[in-house]
């Protein structure tokens, strides 16, 4: 009987642990910044992290504020800086994307009013295997940042 | 930073190749936020392509799949003395520790 229970018992651990726990992708980080005088475009940069044993595609990213959140990655090679337009991100198993200043990072284009610090702000992330995920934060100043 | 031991601070010059986007409202509100004494330069791209040119700079246009366009550039510092003659030209990546340890030995501070 003892023998019975223990064997039951760690069954029920194994079927744990094969269990999807949380949700399968999660944005954390996420800071949006407000756009240089004049300019009109607004930066945002956060943490992308799969938690699935599966690749993650991200296929687009909108927001209700912006006609257009675009990906982009800046890439230094031969001693050229380039910006690179990212269509889609694939973040790989149970791994991390980072979005930062000098790498990866958003740029939010043609705000629907006025995007000041402390204006809330909502970005959608299509996600191509669990559909959609919202996030929402509030636009931060640039004052005393250096990017 | 710089400041340690140094009796002048180099004058800091940031030229944007990307007179539509950075106008000179764009440039002042940026370069301000890096401290005083430092110049935001932009201008026609005739005027640009001159300066470029003379110090051997690379820009060009680039338009991605969303109809948005992005600017290739040479990604350097570039040290120019008092006379407007070449000094010394520091390659990417750029990190802090070089400019403190080499500007002062370019410079002939040290």
């Amino acid at each position: 009987m003892t023998r019975s229970l223990k064997l039951l018992a760690i069954g029920i651990v194994a079927s744990a642990c094969s269990q999807p726990v949380g949700p399968p992708l999660t944005v954390s980080d996420l800071v949006v910044l407000e756009p240089l005088a004049g300019s009109g475009i607004a930066a945002g940069y956060l943490v992308l992290e799969n938690h699935t044993d599966l690749p993650i595609t991200i296929e687009k990213i909108t927001s209700p504020v912006f006609a257009s959140v675009e990906m982009h990655e800046t890439v230094i090679q031969d001693d050229i800086a380039r910006m690179i337009s990212l269509a889609s991100l694939v973040i790989e198993r149970q791994s991390a994307v980072v979005f930062e200043p000098g790498g990866k990072h958003l740029m939010m284009f043609d705000a629907s009013g006025e995007i000041a610090a402390g204006v809330p702000v909502t970005l959608e992330f299509h996600d191509s295997a669990n559909g959609l995920l919202t996030v929402a934060t509030t636009v931060r100043s640039r004052a005393g940042l250096q990017d | 930073m710089l400041t340690a031991g140094a009796t002048d601070f180099p004058h800091i010059v940031l030229v944007s190749v990307d007179p539509e986007r950075d106008s000179p409202e764009v440039m002042a509100d940026y370069v301000g936020r890096f401290g005083d004494g430092i110049t935001g330069v932009t201008g026609r791209l005739d005027e640009l392509r001159k300066l470029t040119s003379a110090l051997g700079i690379y820009f060009a246009k680039s338009t991605n799949e969303t109809g948005g366009y992005g600017i290739d550039h040479s990604a350097v510092v570039i040290v120019v003395n008092e006379n407007a003659e070449f000094q010394a030209l520091f390659r990417a990546p750029h990190f802090v520790d070089h400019f403190v340890t080499d500007l002062p030995l370019i410079t002939g501070q040290k």
